[in-house]
């Protein structure tokens, strides 16, 4: 019963009064920023990265994880209420969710949501509990050959998730890539792409990236759009589903927990992937498809387990192969990278109090969260009155305070400026930010693999071919690519993305 | 997207105005520039062999991969519909910019408090119509807090001071 120790562990770390808190100020954030549209979990994690300096490691990545599945379940109350997502996950819940709240069944729909997170956060906890030892075992036969294609795969993967054009994304890949290899060259000292700026010798730090794409780029763009005092909110109502509800939202969540779980796992998943196929899943399965849009239950309660069952799983990789899927866990990669901590299989082993600690507060947090959204969800709806022409320059100043904290530096805060006018223009060129920022972190780990496979294979391009991990990891790469110019997968992805 | 469906979309723009009015023209023209100068700057590093890789190597490839990318793109937006970009406007995007990197040069000269009001009063411009006095209040009821929680409880090294 080693999985039941092991979580006992973890449940022992999870519940120190330390540990307890910060996971309830990452769940605390994370709702906040959740029913805050215009703040998403990618810079609001960034900005407090160097705010965890000061705690445990594993204090730190409880209260990062925490903002990541809070976001979720704070999501889904704007968007049924409002009609707005508070997250990019929750777009989907909008449609049928904010449709039960002009019928009235806001309160219904609220519910729904959060005990289809909770019952998802419960399975995925579990499941990643499972899956990991697994996984890790498989990853201490990987040799550097397989990194490598492990790595081409999780950025072919985030290719075909991402919106829009595949060359496009393509193109923002190797993008990341060139901005990963800034800094001196880890073999031979060389300096490369610096341009004579010593400020640049170690690198472009990942948070002025992923703050000016994803934070300072949506800033502007909302002020743009001239987004100020939100629009009417619903009246919430009976908090109670009925009898009818109920049956139609078990089996929609089931099945959206299933789903979000195993698209979490994958190269280029996680919560916006897992809610949007989803949804497709339950509107091809419904007899009567023409009630969604109109308020079906379903529509609600799948998506909102999918998001946050892949919120979670999405953690397997990077627990125990060291690769970040997402742009959230490329900041996660960050965040251990600041605490001495080298992701991968060697953390399970090394350090189970951090590795079980960490799966056990996400069960914790999800209990926390269930009681901080639906009793409370008055209290964040509230926050909703405040303007953004108000809230944005706090927003602005949070970001600063975060880019120079990291090194104390004022030139990261430069940078900062830098990308948010590189993600401000890609926005406008219909270029989707997070291939660019996931080849950015892996860049680097890619080119060592690279060159040290080639190294020990004297050259000869072959290893990729002969060691069969390589080979099933670089089939699979293959296929993926593949089958993006498939008419069905094509058609596929343009419905997922246009709804 | 596929040709027919860009034939349909043909009927709703107006006819195919060339590679200026459309997103897809001017990103294939920024990767190909940015792919262009990182292969010239790649190869002046030493490329070295497959078995000991030099620092210009993989850097080259990436880059010349990049230039191809760009091509694709700008194939795509050759027969695909002509949408305009989307306009900007400088407003938001000047203050926004302009308050960071503010910040950023100031915070070691200036100290945080007096840092963090030039960004308040600098994002408050991109906001027509937005009182003076409001953003001094904001600034420094912001501030102050900012820096406590931030600085005396969290014990982050912010310079408080001008120096």
């Amino acid at each position: 019963m080693d999985l039941l120790a092991n979580l006992d562990l973890g449940l022992a770390v999870a519940v120190s009064p330390q540990n307890l808190m910060w996971c309830l100020v990452g769940c605390l954030l994370g709702t906040l920023i959740g029913v805050l549209p215009g703040v998403g979990p990618v810079a609001t994690i960034a900005m407090l990265l160097p705010v965890t300096f000061h705690l445990t490691p594993v204090s730190a990545l409880i209260m990062l994880a925490g903002i990541y599945y809070g976001a979720q379940y704070g999501g889904s109350t704007t968007a049924i209420l409002m009609r707005m997502p508070g997250e990019s996950s929750s777009v989907v819940t909008c449609l049928d969710g904010h449709a039960m709240a002009r019928k009235g069944r806001a309160g219904a729909a609220l519910t729904i949501a959060a005990l289809g997170s909770f019952f998802a956060g419960t399975v995925a906890t579990v499941l990643i509990a499972v899956a990991s030892p697994l996984l890790a075992a498989l990853a201490h036969q990987f040799a550097a050959a397989d990194y490598f294609a492990l790595m081409l795969l999780g950025l072919v993967g985030a290719v075909v998730l991402a919106h829009g054009s595949v060359p496009k994304a393509i193109a923002m890949v190797l993008l990341g890539l060139l901005l990963g290899f800034v800094g001196g060259d880890v073999n031979s000292g060389v300096q490369r792409f610096t341009f004579g700026i010593p400020e640049l010798q170690d690198g472009i730090g990942f948070v002025p990236v992923a703050m000016g794409l994803f934070g300072l780029a949506e800033i502007i763009l909302n002020l743009e759009k001239g987004v100020d005092v939100y629009g009417a909110i619903a009246r919430i109502g009976s908090l109670w589903p009925t009898r009818e509800e109920a049956r139609r939202a078990v089996p929609a969540v089931l099945r959206g927990t299933a789903l979000g779980s195993v698209l979490g796992m994958l190269p280029g998943g996680g919560a916006i992937l897992s809610s949007f196929t989803a949804y497709v899943l339950e509107k091809r399965l419904s007899r009567e498809p023409q009630r969604f849009g109109d308020g079906a239950v379903e529509g609600v309660a799948a998506p909102e387990a999918a998001n946050n069952a892949g919120a979670q799983t999405s953690f397997v990789p990077l627990l125990t192969l060291g690769i970040p899927e997402n742009p959230v866990m490329a900041l996660m990669v960050g965040a251990m990278m600041i605490h001495g901590i080298q992701p991968g299989p060697e953390v399970m082993t090394k350090q189970p109090q951090l590795f079980w600690g960490l799966i056990a507060s996400m069960w914790v947090g999800n209990l926390m969260l269930l009681v901080i959204n639906l009793p409370l969800v008055g209290v964040w709806v509230r926050l909703l009155g405040i303007p953004y022409r108000l809230l944005f320059p706090v927003i602005l100043l949070f970001c600063a305070i975060g880019a120079y904290s990291v090194a104390n530096s004022g030139f990261d805060v430069l940078l900062t400026a830098v990308f948010g006018l590189l993600g401000y223009a890609l926005a406008k060129l219909r270029c989707e930010p997070a291939p660019l920022l996931l080849a950015f972190v892996i860049g680097p780990l890619m080119e060592e693999n690279l060159r040290r496979a080639l190294l020990l294979s004297r050259g000869d391009p072959s290893v990729f071919v002969t060691r069969p991990i390589s080979l099933v990891l670089l089939a699979l790469t293959a296929v993926l690519l593949l089958s993006v110019a498939l008419p069905g997968v094509r058609r596929l992805r343009e419905t997922a993305f246009a709804e | 997207m596929t040709i027919e469906a860009c034939m349909g979309a043909e009927r709703a723009v107006p006819a195919r105005a060339g590679f200026r009015a459309s997103p897809d023209g001017l990103a294939a023209a920024l990767f190909a520039a940015l792919g262009a100068v990182a292969l010239w700057l790649a190869f002046g590093h030493a490329l070295g062999t497959a078995a000991r890789m030099g620092p210009g190597f993989f850097p080259a490839a990436v880059a010349g991969l990049l230039v191809l990318a760009s091509a694709l793109v700008a194939a795509g937006a050759w027969v695909g519909p002509a949408e305009p970009v989307e306009r900007g406007r400088l407003r938001p995007l000047a203050s926004v910019l302009g308050a960071v990197l503010a910040f950023g040069l100031a915070i070691d000269r200036l100290g945080f408090l007096l840092s963090a009001a030039l960004l308040f009063l600098i994002a408050g411009q991109a906001v027509p119509g937005t009182r003076l006095r409001a953003t001094l209040a904001l600034a420094a009821g912001v501030g102050g807090l900012t820096w406590l929680v931030f600085v005396k409880l969290l014990g982050i090294p912010l310079p408080t001071w001008p120096r």
